[in-house]
């Protein structure tokens, strides 16, 4: 049943009600959108560039086995090792098993929303691998027990009084209250991780088929020491971020960091091929990458939500998205948020596990007007409300007789002059005398949702065809 | 039982039963500005800048010298790693900082283990850059026998050279030059570095040196 008594609609109103989150979120996503725009100004193809992508993107999941394998036969030439895994438990399995093997007892992480979605620092805990998010906003999220709130920016919804707090309680620091001296304390911890873990995990944003390189954009510096210290790095990827070659890369990098933050570049972009080759004096003697289904098969062989798995997660159409800026990361319900959350959630976990997300947007359709590769979000939106529709027509039914109803009224309203202008009267006269102090603070029935989190203004004195007709005299 | 590989492959299979294979047209570049190569370096320095990195142009290498002297007494250099570069052994790193300092290079430690302390415990690392890309003032790093990726990340100071010559355009001019001198041996790792570590996760408030350097000082030589 869409959006009736969901875990989203819970979590959803615990946001509503905390004002200091509505802040954080309408500052974080109001940043990033207008930093998106400007980055996005100066390029002159822009269009051109994200029509690009689209083909490009679409082409290769049409040809997918073709450059999975040529991305798995140039690895291996080159020394490194491909698993596959069909879902997350063959991934986690062959990861830890992999600590194992190696002796790892502490494992060093990137960012990466793929292993988050597989459960992976859980799994690791469990074989006994102490496993750190080496992101600051991840590091954050992890001594706070908590899930990363937004694809490129997970520790948003924390103030840095929150985060002082944090690191005392679980680092023993001492009590700061300034940004730097908050990131100089998180460097110094994990620094001491970097420098002793066995196992290095990433995520990995593209793969170039025709090198078996994989691409891993960063801003801090944490994926290249998570790829270049521990002897052993295993990168986790889903099988839709193969791309053909170089030049196909080319196109994706000028769009991602500038969709994302707005720049041009990130502060890193690393490309990684294999393990280090002989004469060279340092990164992984061991590197194994993770090619990872876990229900994007699935997702393939619906050709009308195909395009779900063009995105390349960098979180624009979450920051432009009036319904996540309000109800934020953690109301999705899993690793995914925002727009694009809402497809691939139900995509991923099965469409009858998140078919109410589909409906937490308001079809404004921003997030397809400002992703990078042109996912038609609104498609892939109608598609499952379509679907999930279906599949509940019996329950809907029951909640549509008294919207039909209503309806019924309202054609009847409409259907001359004089039925509107006394239906109009009778509306206006009923709210006036339900109003306090000129506003509506509660209406009734199936009104109650537009008072729950606002309230109703007053209709004007005159109307407008009472002020036209005067003006025409 | 069926392999991973094989169960997965046969899902994608299965998944694209529809799809009517098409040519697939090889990308068309839209034509870069052909740009000067003063013009390069003009906006080398401008983009670099934009990103707080810290540009000098030097117009012989004794200026740059001199420049790299400045920067290590600046931040105040005590334990200096650096790549085995012709360009950085040409810097004569010894003859720039007072005595006492430690200058050593990543070729001439007798285990690894005393190479990654040394690193871990540089408060300075010197590299050269292969390449640079104009458009987004960024220092290209390919890993190889005399480089090592560790050299540009563990210290709190960056200091790089990179030659004007190996100034290209954009990321796009430099994938297609690196495709054909790479052909053979695509190095295991190629590190772009556009400014120093950064970092907003706290409050969104732009913060430098998260992991990486928080400093970075980019000569430009001939």
């Amino acid at each position: 049943m869409p959006l009736e008594s969901t875990a989203f609609l819970e979590k959803a109103r615990e946001t509503l009600a905390n004002p200091q989150l509505q802040r954080a979120l309408d500052a974080s996503t109001r940043r990033l959108s207008v930093a998106r725009q400007a980055a996005k100004a100066e390029v002159a193809d822009w269009e051109a560039l994200r029509e690009r992508a689209y083909q490009i993107k679409k082409h290769t999941l049409e040809n997918l086995p073709r450059y999975l394998t040529e991305l798995e036969t140039r690895l291996q030439e080159r020394g490194g090792q491909v698993f596959w895994a069909a879902d997350d438990a063959a991934a986690c399995d062959y990861i830890a098993s992999l600590a194992v093997r190696t002796g790892a007892q502490l494992s060093v992480k990137s960012k990466s929303m793929t292993t988050e979605e597989i459960g992976l620092v859980a799994a690791l805990v469990r074989h006994g691998v102490e496993t750190v998010e080496t992101d600051l906003g991840e590091f954050i999220i992890q001594l706070a027990h908590e899930h990363p709130y937004h694809i490129v920016a997970p520790a948003v919804h924390k103030t840095r009084e929150e985060v002082g707090e944090l690191f005392t309680r679980a680092l023993g620091a001492k009590p700061e209250r300034e940004i730097a001296a908050l990131t100089q304390i998180a460097r110094r911890a994990l620094r001491e991780k970097f420098a002793h873990a066995d196992l290095g995990i990433s995520g990995a944003n593209f793969a170039v088929a025709e090198t078996g390189t994989i691409v891993v954009v960063e801003n801090e510096g944490n994926a290249r020491l998570s790829t270049s210290l521990p002897r052993v790095h295993v990168a986790v990827m889903g099988i839709e971020k193969v791309i053909p070659g170089w030049d196909e890369l080319g196109v994706f990098l000028r769009l991602l960091a500038r969709s994302a933050t707005g720049q041009k570049l990130t502060s890193y972009t690393s490309f990684i091929t294999g393990p280090r080759r002989p004469g060279e004096r340092d990164g992984p003697e061991e590197f194994h990458l993770v090619l990872l289904d876990n229900g994007r098969s699935r997702i393939l062989a619906d050709p009308g939500q195909r395009p779900v798995l063009y995105c390349i997660r960098c979180g624009a159409c979450l920051n432009v998205c009036p319904v996540y800026r309000k109800v934020g990361g953690h109301s999705y319900g899993w690793v995914y948020s925002g727009p694009i959350g809402a497809v691939v959630n139900p995509g991923l976990l099965g469409w009858q596990r998140a078919a109410e997300l589909p409906f937490a947007s308001s079809l404004c359709i921003a997030c397809a007007e400002v992703c990078p590769v042109k996912v038609p979000l609104a498609d892939l939106l109608l598609n499952l409300r379509a679907r999930a529709t279906a599949r509940h027509e019996a329950a809907l039914r029951l909640h549509f007789r008294r919207k039909a109803r209503a309806i019924r009224a309202w054609a009847i309203a409409m259907r001359a002059a004089w039925t509107y202008t006394l239906a109009g009267r009778l509306a206006r006269w009923w709210l006036r005398r339900r109003s306090e102090h000129g506003w509506v603070r509660t209406l009734p029935g199936l009104l109650a949702g537009w008072t729950q989190q606002r309230d109703f203004p007053l209709p004007a004195v005159k109307t407008f065809r009472r002020l036209w007709k005067e003006r025409r005299v | 039982m069926r392999s991973q590989r094989e169960t997965v492959l046969q899902a994608v299979r299965a998944a694209l039963v529809d799809v009517v294979a098409e040519p697939y047209v090889a990308l068309e570049l839209p034509a870069m500005p052909e740009l000067q190569a003063e013009r390069l370096a003009e906006q080398f320095v401008t983009e670099a800048t934009a990103v707080e990195a810290e540009v000098f142009v030097a117009s012989n290498f004794e200026a740059a010298r001199q420049q790299v002297r400045h920067w290590l007494a600046e931040h105040k250099a005590q334990r200096i790693v650096c790549t085995a570069s012709s360009r950085v052994a040409a810097l004569e790193v010894e003859s720039l900082v007072p005595p006492g300092c430690t200058v050593q290079s990543v070729d001439a430690f007798a285990s690894e283990a005393e190479r990654r302390a040394a690193l871990l415990a540089a408060d300075v690392g010197i590299s050269e850059a292969d390449a640079a890309l104009a458009d987004t003032g960024t220092l290209v790093e390919l890993s190889g026998s005399g480089r090592g990726r560790l050299v540009s990340l563990l210290a709190p100071v960056h200091i790089a050279l990179v030659s004007r010559r190996n100034l290209f355009p954009d990321l796009a001019t430099f994938f297609r030059a690196f495709k054909i001198r790479e052909q053979t041996h695509i190095s295991s790792a190629v590190t772009f570095i556009t400014g120093p570590s950064r970092t907003a996760d706290i409050e969104q408030i732009l913060t430098l040196g998260v992991h990486g350097p928080g400093v970075l000082c980019i000569a430009l030589v001939d």
